[in-house]
């Protein structure tokens, strides 16, 4: 499928490229620059090739400059977090947890920084934009068992960032995924 | 219920939650629409509509353009300058024409230095003299006040001593007093007990002696009743007198 009017893609795909960006980077202003570079990007691939997947291909692009933000956080040592842009809609409406959460999405974000780039790349398609084993396999260009050890690693070390458990429930699911 | 509990997955509900709510703002659309618009660069094998896209602003740009408008303003500086500098004058007449200026200007900072040097040397003065006052003085006190304890304590050691020895002269007279009295007063004890006795004993005597007398007086009175009142052919009884206390006590 050749891109024909990146008018409507943004309009289409913009949301979900603003969340995907929104939620690791948690700022609205470098998500904003996050959703022009991600744009700018897919039109530069898409002049040099078939896009197939346009949703899979923005995804994986804002994702990949969302970490790159992230991680640039990290060695700037300086979390933009913004300070309402953290409040979650769920109806979780004890301070108290809404406040566990936040911090809990916090630490995980600056975990996500401090990962590989393949690894963090897998689990943020992979648990943020709920993309399967072969989507993911097919972005990134790699086996889909490099996708599972990816997966794998990368969930242990945020658990040990997190300070958390695993549990077999998510290993079930990743069998089932994958 | 154990995924409930795994922070992992706890912290990524929260990250999905707080991105779930977001719209992307129109502005940042149309100003990314724009930037696609403004890098367009059409290929031979795309599509008519599609946007272009040109290469990145580098990001050494703002920092060469920061270079070049320093260089600049240096160098209007210095032309500034040079252009604004004033011509050399002669020295002796540079030098005659301050000099009353330069001289009124330091005459009151020298006369306040001098002011100042003076005032910091009587100040030293006066505390050395202050401290070696202050140090004969504190000695001079010391040696007054020992020598003032000493006769203080000398002379209360002789009035302690003094007291003792009328308190002890004292202890001893009453002590001689109350011995006095307390023999004085065993002495009538033993003269009242012996007082005593002998009026007991004599009352005794006395008692026994009228006892003695009345008995005697009784059994004689018995015994002229009795012969009296003997009947006929009945002999008088033969009675003998019964001896006297007096009579029995005779040797």
């Amino acid at each position: 499928m050749q891109v024909q009017d990146w008018q409507t893609i943004v309009s289409e795909h913009g949301p979900l490229v603003w969340r995907t960006a929104y939620r690791l980077l948690a700022h609205h202003a470098d998500t904003a620059d996050c959703f022009q570079e991600t744009f700018l990007a897919a039109v530069q691939i898409a002049q040099r090739q078939r896009v197939r997947n346009v949703s899979g291909l923005l995804v994986h692009l804002a994702t990949t400059r969302a970490i790159d933000r992230l991680r640039q956080r990290g060695r700037q040592e300086h979390c933009r977090t913004e300070a309402g842009a953290c409040r979650t809609t769920g109806q979780n409406h004890d301070p108290a947890a809404e406040a566990q959460a936040q911090e809990l999405a916090g630490r995980l974000r600056e975990a996500i920084g401090r990962l590989p780039e393949q690894e963090a790349k897998v689990f943020c398609l992979r648990y943020l934009n709920e993309m399967s084993y072969r989507q993911i396999a097919r972005e990134l260009k790699i086996g889909i068992s490099a996708v599972g050890v990816a997966l794998y690693r990368a969930k242990v070390r945020l658990r040990e960032a997190l300070d958390a458990t695993p549990t077999e429930e998510d290993e079930v699911q990743d069998e089932e995924a994958s | 219920m154990k995924k409930h509990h795994d922070r992992l997955f706890q912290a990524l509900a929260g990250l999905k939650r707080e991105g779930a709510s977001q719209t992307v703002p129109e502005e940042v659309v149309e100003e990314t629409l724009r930037q696609m618009a403004d890098r367009k660069e059409p290929r031979a094998d795309s599509c008519p509509r599609l946007l272009p896209v040109r290469r990145h602003s580098s990001a050494r740009r703002p920092l060469v353009r920061l270079a070049a408008a320093a260089a600049i303003f240096v160098l209007l500086g210095y032309l500034a300058g040079r252009l604004s500098a004033p011509k050399p004058q002669n020295p002796d007449q540079l030098r005659a024409a301050l000099a009353p200026a330069v001289a009124a200007a330091l005459e009151p900072a020298l006369r306040e230095r001098v002011v100042e040097d003076l005032r910091q040397e009587y100040q030293l003065a006066l505390a050395a003299v202050y401290v070696r006052v202050k140090e004969e003085l504190t000695a001079q006190y010391r040696d007054d006040l020992n020598r003032f304890a000493l006769g203080t304590l000398a002379a209360s050691n002789a009035v302690t001593n003094e007291l003792l020895t009328q308190l002890v002269q004292e202890l001893d007279t009453a002590k001689t007093q109350d011995l006095r009295r307390i023999t004085r007063a065993l002495y009538e004890i033993e003269m009242n007990r012996v007082q005593d006795k002998t009026q007991l004993a004599s009352g005794l005597q006395t008692l026994a002696s009228r006892t003695e007398n009345e008995l005697s007086r009784t059994r004689q009175e018995f015994a002229q009743l009795v012969l009296h009142a003997r009947p006929q052919g009945f002999e008088r009884p033969t009675t003998e007198p019964i001896p006297t206390h007096q009579e029995r006590n005779k040797p």
